[in-house]
């Protein structure tokens, strides 16, 4: 335990000593996270003895003694923040070039403060270090959002972020004021105030609304951050508060298992419906972000239920499931995320309609997409399935327990499991498929060339980490029985397609391959805009799902004879804070506006409204 | 050698020999139907062997458009070789394995599709489109029907949700037998949602996303769609007849070629006799499956 | 005793006065009357000691010689109209005066009174009503220069507060005169930086033309 404070106050010393603007500043800055990666002894230690390590009254706070806690789940947790800490420290020292996005002093200030909060968050036991460790990820989180703040949009994203972090703060502040002193009076109130206020940081709809536009706003490697670890500590707290707080306290009614599940649910499809149809890399990957949190979310819900109706093995099956979702979509996330960074650093292009052929001309980040779109959407052998099917089994489990509700609990979770698989499926062929396959969109990308070579060292360490967490897991970590025959199934399908490939070199034809046209339809596209673009590929799921998307489609149809110049256009913004925050907030301005008589700017008023009030008072109480 | 290793070598072996000859003979009724001679039943496999002997033309695309149709063809076989035999478990099986199994047969999917889009040329990103878009309704229909299957064998393994003994209500038979019948037709490109003989590009769905491979990569392409075919069939095959894992497992494979031969025989008398349909109307007939597996299941639970 | 009650009365009459009158000029006579019997009432009150009329003299001299005349020396600096220009009509403003009369007197019939029976219901209404008054010239005229005279009747009621038995030997006094020093300062700011109106260019038009520019930006 000491060596996780000692570790915390290191890393605030190397911000501490990263802000100071000298040559090596990027080095100390990145030394934080490195020398965290001390920490992996012990949370394996932890891990693998199933111990709880717990420290108290190490210094005497103002309002209570604080008390450090940190043990199994803490572990799980913390597991995704060293690995992408680490990774992230690496991208920022190896970004060299273009001049504007390198990283500045503060950006590793705010990087070490952030991952220090993260860690006081992990092993915080007390409510006070919990709201402390919370506040300071979310302080640092903004600035590190703004890195690049000299541009107008990232700003308004940061205010987006900055706004509905605290709007959800408030309410988290309440749930803590009422858990101290009325726990058993409102339960629901504190419940629903711990889902909305932590929920809205993991991405829980309708209160994401941030998370699409900071994503696209943050550099690279922070965007990598905020998803593979920011929003997993939304989970820990939602997971943590409903699992012990609740239980020390004795309250834990069925409702929240079903309220849990139907959160997560709604969150696993909106977040992949959403994502079918954005054009913007990050954004699509933000949305498929909110629909991994809403899959935990589900299964946190199910197990939750489990336990309350008392199915153990259940329980213990699912939430497995959901650490292991945790941690490998984590991974494959932030691999996504720092692959599109260097995809977006070096062609200066976001949009994937204009994207294309980056794998002939950024071959690693190609092939960081594309691992990482094949390991994010679910699939065997990458590390992304083991999650989904210890879920899927936790719902078959949970079909054949005899409690009705469970039963169907389990039917809701597993139709929406296999609609949202099919979705991402959709989603990241779209990702990978506009973005690194096929030819360049526009003449900025196919003029790119790979100037920043060093970048990827990051990529292919969470690269070898996504084929080989999936394969090697069961030596790390006790894992039931079937476990160990999945990762051998998987390593056997990694064997047969080697094999298979090497044995199409043997073939005789093989030495007369080339690489010349194709048939290509009989037709000779001259220019890479003839392909296929996002919007035309998710074209039918679209118009099948048009009453939810909203999709905007402008086009101005030519009405002559002879064609004449024409525009399409697409677009589409997220329902929700197009739907229900902003004419909320545009009331809510309304209404302000209207109010605005009520500072006249005369003094002679205000002395009115003093001697209003002071006369009341005077009033009341005589 | 033990019964797992032998069920996992035959089920693999009857898959990889026999999978043309049932794709042929599914051809072969369809062309009786319309009064033509068509290929040989074996064509398949002459066909196969001609594009292994070839080399291929990778136009411009990258390592993807390689990797794809490989990635697809070993899902498939270890898909087939997950599969249980005659009441045995494979050397593979464990317990949840059906969820590898219906993850396996997406993984094809998802890479076909990425190598489609590779090429760069707009009709197989067409067909990767319309593809992936059947496969987002396929994909709940497919969890469900096993899902269905194991609560009603009470376990997780391949090998218990076929077996004979389970107290299989008839109502709910008909619905997982209905549901499986439309997953395999929309899987294996047949009618109503895909027409295999049709040269006309904008109508092609699988096959669109096929269209400029060569040499050996093609040749595996056409052997991973009668390997698909071979095995939606047979899950259909042994959910419909749980009398099959009673079988001896000499008699096992024989009998799984006869039934698989029977579902691609009715299959092509469908096609024949339905058309195809147009797009638009294609969901409804899909989440068709997926409302007959969600009825099976209620129909478990409560009837 | 005798000799207060009257001049109390003579106080709320001037009070009532504030909300008649035209004249600026003639509001500064009725001030300076006000000041100089506010200045001599507590020495009368509370017995004639040397202290006490140190004071009376010093409070005499500020609120109705000195006060006044930089008042008046600041009305013609700015050259500003002659006239109080209220925001509401002179006939409310009686009935706020009056108002405030009997809000003052009915407070001080809920108020436990120090001092028991020995001290008048006056002495503590009016300071109250002194202090009403003051609020009230403060809140319904336009010039900042009658915000100085409303300011310097409020501080003339909290100098009357001295009076009661409770607070006569108090700091109070001298306090309050130090706010006339501040009151000072106003009336001297008033001229220098000619404020004719209290903050021009926040009048009430004027901000309903910020309003527009700033709905126009928005959108």
């Amino acid at each position: 335990m000491f060596v996780l404070i000692v570790l915390i106050v290191f890393i605030i010393a190397c911000g501490f000593g990263a802000s100071l603007k000298t040559r090596a500043s990027a080095f100390i800055g990145a030394l934080g996270p490195t020398a965290a990666l001390a920490a992996a002894p012990v949370v394996y230690g932890v891990i693998r003895r199933g111990e709880t390590l717990t420290l108290e009254n190490l210094m005497p706070f103002p309002f209570e003694y604080c008390r450090f806690e940190f043990g199994v789940e803490d572990a799980v947790f913390m597991i995704p923040l060293l690995i992408v800490g680490f990774t992230v420290a690496l991208f920022g020292i190896c970004l060299k070039k273009p001049e504007h996005a390198v990283m500045q002093p503060h950006f590793w200030f705010f990087l070490n403060i952030t991952y220090a909060g993260m860690m006081i968050l992990l092993i915080a036991g007390s409510v006070t270090l919990y709201i402390i460790g919370w506040e300071i990820m979310s302080w640092a989180g903004f600035f590190l959002i703004c890195t690049y703040y000299k541009r107008k949009e990232v700003r308004d994203a940061g205010i987006i972020y900055f706004v509905t972090g605290h709007l959800m703060f408030l309410l988290i502040l309440i749930a803590v004021f009422m858990f101290d002193y009325k726990a058993t009076v409102y339960p629901s109130i504190i419940f629903l105030a711990v889902l909305a206020g932590f929920g809205s940081r993991a991405g829980l709809v309708p209160f994401h609304v941030w998370l699409p536009e900071a994503q696209p706003a943050a550099p690279g490697h922070v965007s990598a951050l905020l998803a593979g670890v920011m929003c997993n500590m939304g989970i820990y707290l939602v997971w943590h508060f409903t699992g012990i707080e609740m239980k020390q306290v004795g309250i834990a009614p069925a409702w929240w298992g079903y309220c849990l599940l139907g959160a997560g649910a709604a969150s696993a499809l909106y977040g992949a419906i959403m994502a079918l149809s954005q054009h913007d890399l990050r954004r699509l990957l933000a949305y498929s972000v909110i629909e991994t949190t809403g899959v935990i979310f589900m299964g946190i819900g199910l197990g939750y239920l489990a336990e309350h109706y008392g199915y153990g093995d259940l329980k213990a099956l699912l939430f497995l499931g959901c650490a292991l979702h945790i941690i490998n979509h984590a991974v494959c996330k932030s691999l996504l995320f720092m692959s599109a960074g260097v995809i977006i650093n070096q062609t200066e292009v976001s949009d994937m309609n204009l994207l294309g052929g980056v794998w002939k001309r950024l071959p690693v980040a190609g092939i960081g997409l594309v691992l990482g779109c094949a390991a994010a959407a679910g699939l065997p052998p990458l590390n992304g399935f083991i999650g989904e099917f210890l879920l899927f089994n936790g719902c078959v489990a949970g079909l054949q327990a005899e409690h009705g509700g469970i039963q169907i609990a389990s039917i809701v979770m597993l139709s929406v499991l296999g609609l949202s698989s099919g979705l991402m499926i959709v989603c990241f062929t779209k990702l990978a498929g506009m973005t690194v396959m096929g030819e360049a969109r526009c003449k900025a990308v196919e003029n790119c060339v790979q100037s920043n070579t060093a970048l990827q060292y990051p990529l292919l360490i969470l690269m070898v980490l996504s084929v080989a967490s999936g394969v090697a897991m069961p030596f790390f970590i006790t894992v039931p029985e079937a476990l160990w025959k999945l990762s051998l199934c998987m390593a056997l399908l990694i064997a047969l397609a080697a094999g298979l490939l090497g044995l199409r070199r043997l073939l005789p034809g093989a030495k007369r391959d080339i690489a010349g046209r194709a048939w290509e339809g009989g037709c000779q596209p001259e220019s890479g805009r003839l392909q296929y673009s996002g919007s035309s590929y998710v074209q039918p799921m679209t118009s099948f799902l048009k009453l939810l998307l909203r999709f905007r489609w402008n086009y101005r149809q030519s009405e002559k004879i002879f064609p004449e110049k024409t525009e399409l256009s697409t677009g589409e913004d997220d329902v929700i804070l197009e739907y229900v925050y902003r004419p909320f907030f545009r009331l809510l301005y309304g209404g302000c506006m209207k109010m605005r008589w009520f500072q006249g700017g005369l003094l002679s008023r205000y002395i009115l409204y003093i001697v209003l009030i002071l006369l009341f008072l005077l009033v009341w109480k005589l | 050698m033990s019964t797992g290793v032998i069920v996992l070598l035959g089920n693999v072996l009857t898959a990889l020999l026999l999978a043309p000859l049932v794709w042929g003979m599914g051809g072969k009724v369809r062309d009786w139907f319309e009064g033509r001679r068509g290929p040989r039943v074996t064509q398949l496999y002459y066909d196969i062997f001609k594009e292994l002997r070839k080399s291929a033309n990778y136009s411009s695309a990258t390592l993807v458009f390689r990797i794809a149709p490989v990635m697809g063809f070993c899902s498939l076989v270890l898909a087939a070789g997950l599969m249980p035999a005659g009441g045995a478990a494979s050397w593979l099986g464990f317990a949840g394995d059906l969820f590898l199994l219906a993850a396996l047969l997406n993984v094809g999917r998802f890479w076909m599709a990425l190598g489609a889009l590779d090429t760069g040329v707009s009709g197989n990103a067409m067909g990767a489109s319309r593809d992936v878009y059947y496969g987002v309704m396929v994909t709940p229909a497919l969890f469900l029907v096993l899902a269905v299957l194991a609560v009603v064998s009470g376990g997780m393994t391949l090998n218990g949700m076929f077996a004979v003994d389970t107290a299989y209500r008839f109502g709910c038979r008909i619905m997982v037998v209905l549901a499986l019948l439309l997953i395999y037709l929309a899987e294996s490109a047949r009618m109503p949602f895909e027409d295999p003989d049709s040269r006309y590009a904008a109508a092609m769905v699988k096959q669109g996303m096929a269209r400029d491979y060569s040499g050996p990569e093609y040749g595996l392409v056409l052997y991973a769609g009668a390997l698909k075919s071979w095995l939606f069939a047979s899950i259909l095959v042994l959910a419909a007849l749980p009398v099959m894992s009673a079988l001896p497992l000499y008699l096992y494979w024989p009998a799984l070629f006869a039934g698989v031969s029977l579902v691609v025989m009715g299959g092509g008398v469908l096609e024949t006799i339905l058309g195809r349909l147009p797009m638009p109307n294609v969901p409804q007939y899909l989440l068709l499956g997926y409302g007959s597996a969600l009825l099976a299941l209620i129909f478990w639970l409560y009837g | 005793m005798e000799l207060i009650n009257p001049a109390l009365a003579v106080i709320i009459i001037s009070c009532l006065l504030m909300s008649v009158v035209n004249r600026l000029k003639n509001c500064l006579y009725a001030v300076a009357m006000q000041g100089m019997l506010v200045a001599l009432i507590p020495p009368v009150a509370a017995g004639l000691k040397p202290e006490a009329l140190v004071l009376a003299l010093a409070a005499l001299l500020i609120k109705a010689l000195a006060l006044p005349h930089l008042i008046l020396y600041s009305i013609r600096e700015i050259r500003s109209r002659r006239e109080v220009e209220p925001k509401i009509s002179y006939p409310l403003s009686i009935v706020f005066s009056m108002a405030g009369l009997v809000l003052a007197l009915w407070l001080t019939s809920r108020m436990p009174l120090p001092g028991g029976g020995n001290t008048g219901y006056l002495m503590v209404a009016t300071p109250l009503f002194m202090l009403y008054t003051g609020l009230f010239v403060m809140i319904s005229r336009l010039k900042a220069i009658t915000m100085v005279i409303g300011f310097l009747i409020f501080e003339n009621g909290i100098y009357l507060f001295s009076v009661l038995p409770g607070l006569q030997g108090s700091m109070i006094p001298a306090l309050g005169l130090g706010l006339d020093l501040l009151v000072g300062l106003f009336a001297y700011g008033v001229a220098r930086f000619s404020i004719n109106r209290s903050f021009d260019n926040l009048d009430r038009s004027r901000l309903n033309v910020l309003n527009a520019e700033l709905e126009g930006e928005e959108r």
